[in-house]
Formats: structure tokens, sequence, C-alpha cells
């Protein structure tokens, strides 16, 4: 059975469509269509964002609380009993808030300065202790376990030395108070092989990332040049793809003024 | 022809290469047969959802946006899938930015109506807040504090999803699949002050950051890409888009390693031709 599109479904697809194809077409070169493309990502995305900030943060969270408790004072009528966060403690954020506004005028941007000193402050506060042990005191373990022991195959120990001579040598060519020279030079050498060996990995990894997201782009792009969706892609290919070089064209022909006809 | 159009041509020839090594298998893709295999640290999270007991809370950080999706997705429907399946009470939240909010209700409520599975019973689904290290301190200390109302407005503390919970301690596991720096966030604040198991998925290129995790014990697995969205797609014997994924990506793959060594001779010749 054929799936029905709405009218709705058939726009998107179209829209999406079009966006995609404005965007990939920096793979040719910097163009006015890709510029529109991303000019209309950005904008949509700092509107959103914003819109999304304001109803999903702000006023949840700081304007609809504070005006019941502020409202709770001058007995305004408020349909339901206050909650445990609807309190005029939330003044102390609003000013906060307001002081790193103050970053936009050159004259009292000072002010902003007691709301970076409270964030960094309290993040510090909160971070020191459970970082240190996170990434600290709990990577020490596996990098220190035995290196035989009951219990232990040779695989394991293999894996144990692996990481302790690894660890030992790439901390060994960070190591700068020392020149790298005779031993040290050849140890900070190793630590080398083990880096360039992490970074091949993480280049791989990071390959089939990048592979990964134009396959869903593709996927999509061949579903929407089906012909329930009225072959957008392929007629939105050639739009796009004509514009491009209609705009090139534009670009090469010279201007009579210029060229003193 | 001059350098840079030279340049340019190939440039143009790879990225044509590239776009029908992945059209191609897309369009032919029920022909492409790929073995089944699964890595270890996959098969721990799923291990894990597979040992806990039904109606056991488990909590979803899903930290990423649409730029994301197309990798991201495909693993957060696949464990939602086998939650679902367990009948685990799934609660959906994200730490990272207000666009997460949106794909996080969007993948929730498909895989819950996909599933049969009930808003506010099953599944629930939290509003984006920020402060993401202070809020999840504050989960670990009282979850209504955090989030008293859902995406929708309703009161968390009246819905039955929430029966018995009271802070991320009580969590069965942890899942933060993310894009970004939230996967940190949550081995420092969430795992350290919730004590609940941990387990991550993020995208291939973070995936090496959080080897080390693996082996202090940290996190109790990690799904790194679309290749382990596909490998959860097989143990939960539900084949879905990242399986489909896989077959153009593979066929990418062998086209890559082909033009690295294309690449790689094609620099020793000029090399050598400069010094003779």
């Amino acid at each position: 059975m054929t799936e029905t599109l709405t009218t709705t479904q058939i726009f998107e697809a179209w829209l999406a469509v079009g966006c995609t194809l404005m965007i990939y077409s920096f793979l040719y070169k910097d163009n006015p269509i890709f510029k529109l493309g991303e000019y209309i990502y950005v904008g949509l995305t700092a509107g959103w964002g914003l819109c999304s900030a304001w109803f999903m943060v702000v006023w949840p969270d700081l304007v609809h609380p504070l005006s019941r408790a502020i409202g709770n004072i001058f007995g305004a009528k408020l349909g339901k009993p206050l909650e445990p966060n609807e309190t005029l403690w939330l003044v102390i954020p609003l000013i906060l808030g307001i002081l790193m506004l103050t970053r936009f005028s050159q004259k009292i941007g000072w002010l902003s300065r007691y709301t970076f000193a409270f964030i960094v402050g309290s993040v510090s506060g909160m971070s020191i202790p459970l970082m240190v042990s996170a990434d600290l005191f709990k990577q020490m373990v596996p990098t220190l376990q035995p290196l035989w022991g009951e219990g232990m195959n040779a695989f394991q120990t293999f894996n144990a030395v692996l990481i302790l001579v690894g660890v030992v040598k790439v901390l060994i060519y960070f190591f700068f108070s020392v020149e790298h020279k005779g031993i040290v030079k050849g140890i900070a050498r190793i630590g080398i092989f083990y880096m360039m060996i992490a970074f091949g990995a993480a280049f791989g990894y990071t390959v089939m990332a990048r592979e990964s997201l134009a396959i869903g782009r593709i996927t999509r792009l061949v579903e929407w040049a089906k012909p329930k969706y009225y072959y957008a892609t392929i007629i939105l290919f050639f739009v796009v793809a004509i514009l491009v070089a209609l705009l090139e064209i534009l670009k090469k022909k010279p201007n009579p003024s210029e060229s003193g006809e | 022809m001059t350098k840079e159009q030279k340049f340019n041509v190939t440039r143009w020839i790879i990225f044509g290469l590239v776009a029908l090594a992945i059209a191609i298998p897309v369009i032919i893709k029920e022909h492409i047969i790929l073995p089944d295999t699964s890595s270890k640290v996959v098969k721990s999270i799923y291990d894990k959802i597979e040992s806990l007991p039904e109606n056991s809370p488990i909590i979803m950080s899903i930290d990423f946006d649409p730029s994301s999706d197309e990798e991201l997705r495909p693993m957060v429907v696949a464990l939602l899938r086998h939650a679902f399946r367990k009948n685990l009470r799934v609660i959906g939240m994200t730490i990272w930015d207000p666009a997460a909010g949106g794909t996080l209700a969007d993948i929730f409520t498909k895989a819950g109506q996909e599933s049969g599975k009930k808003e506010g019973v099953d599944y629930a689904i939290m509003p984006f807040k920020p402060g993401q290290s202070a809020m999840l301190l504050l989960l670990s200390q009282d979850i209504y504090a955090a989030y008293p109302k859902d995406y929708k407005n309703n009161d968390t503390n009246k819905m039955p999803v929430f029966k018995d919970i009271k802070s991320l301690k009580d969590m069965k596991l942890a899942m933060c699949i993310s894009a970004g720096q939230a996967v940190d966030v949550w081995i420092i604040y969430g795992k350290e002050k919730g004590k609940m198991p941990l387990g991550a998925g993020c995208t291939a290129v973070m995936a090496t950051d959080y080897y080390p995790f693996l082996q202090s014990g940290q996190l109790v697995g990690l799904m790194g890409g679309l290749s382990a969205a596909a490998q959860y797609e097989t143990l939960i014997k539900h084949k879905g888009t990242a399986t489909d994924s896989m077959k153009p990506q593979t066929v990418v793959h062998a086209l890559i390693i082909i033009l690295i060594i294309i690449g790689n001779i094609l620099y020793f010749v000029n090399r050598n031709k400069k010094t003779a």
C-alpha cells in the first residue's frame, strides 16, 4: 500500500532538500546560494535558541515564579498556593543575570565581573574535588594495576605492561624541564609512537563520524527523490545547479563601466 | 590547467566518488549483506539493561541537537526499544542545550508510540534546564527540585513513572548520549554523586576519549558512533537505520583506504621525480 503524505510533510521535505542542496553547493565553491543557506541556518538557529531559552528556562524558572512570589506579597489572587520554587530568592539570580548584560556598556561593564566572580567561585568549589576524584584518582587505578598475580593471564599482564609503559613514556615526552637528549630522547620517541597511534585511532573515528552524517543526509535525499515527494531532490538539484551557474556567469561578465565601454 | 584548477578538479572527483559510494549502496541496500558483529563495550550496555528487573527506573540524557541527529538518534532508538521491551521505566532529560529538548521529545514520543508505552507511566520527558554540573548535583540530591514539572508542565511527583524515585541514586542505570562534553559532566558530577552505573554513547569523533573510563569502571559500556548503534540493533534483533547505514559506510571506508593508498603512491612518485 502506498503511503499518503500530507501537504505539510511534502512541504517539509522540499524545504529540507532545498536547504541541504544550498549548503552542499559549497562543494563546488563558495557562492551566493551557499551564503543564503548559511544565513538562513544561522538566523533560524539563533531565533529558535532565543525562543527556547525564553519559554523553557527564563519564563518557567524565573519570570513566572518570581512574579507570583511578588504578587503574593501585594495580595494578588494567585489561584493556587505558592510552590517551593516560587520565592523572592529568585531576585538574586535575576540581578546577577542583569549584571551580566552590562558587558554591552563600556561605562558600567565592570559590574558583570561580580556575576563572573560568583560563577567562577561556585563552579570551582563544586568541581575541583569531584574532578580530582573522577579524572585523577580513579584514572590512576587502572594505570597502576599489578603486572602479574593470581588469576591474571599472560594477555592481561601484557596489557598492564603496555599501559604502564605508555603512560610513563608519554609523561616523559611532556616533561620539558629535562632536555630531550640521549636516553630521555629515546624514551620520549616511544611516547610519540603511542600518541601517533592514539591520533590515528581518533582520526579514523572522525572520518567515520563525518561519513555517518553524509550517509544520513544522502539517505534522506534519496528518499525525497521518490514520486511521493514529487521528485523534490531531482527538481531542486537542477534548480540550485542552474542558479549557481547563472550567478557564476553574471559574476564573470565584465562590467561595461569598468571596461571603459 | 593551473595548479589550482587541477586541485579543484581532483577535489570534485573525490566528492563525486564519495557521493556515489554512499548513494549506490543506499539504493541497493537490500542486496548488501554484512556480517552481524558486536563489540564487548557495546554488549556490556546490552547486558546491563538485560540484567535489570522489570519496572526498574533508568535515566537517559539526550545531549545532542539536530546537527548530530543522523549519528546518535539510531543509538537512542535502539536503547529505548530494548528498555521498553524489558518494561523498564525511562526518564528522558537533557543538559545540553534547548535544541536538544526538541530532539529528546521527538525521539521519546515516537519510540513510546511504537512500543505502545504511555507517557507519565512508562516514560517521562523532562524539559531542558541550564547549568549542566549544578543540574546533575541537584538531581543527585532531589529529582523533584531539579524537575518539578515535565516538558508538558505536569507535576512529576504525581507521575507513576517516578514512583519510589528520589534522586539519581535510585536509578538502576544512567545513559548519556552526547555529541559534546556532556559525558564528562556525567562522569564527574552524575557518577561521582549519584553512584549509579553509567553508560555512554557518543559521536565517533569522541569515542577514543572515553575508553580510559571503561578500564577504570566509571563507565559500564560505551557506544561510539553509528557502528555501535548498528551493533546494538543486532543485539536486540531489531535492525533499523543504523544497520542500513553501515552498508554505505563500509563502501566509503574501502574507497577512502584506496584513496589514501593512491595519495601515498603519488606522493612518493613525485618525491622521487624531484630528487632525480
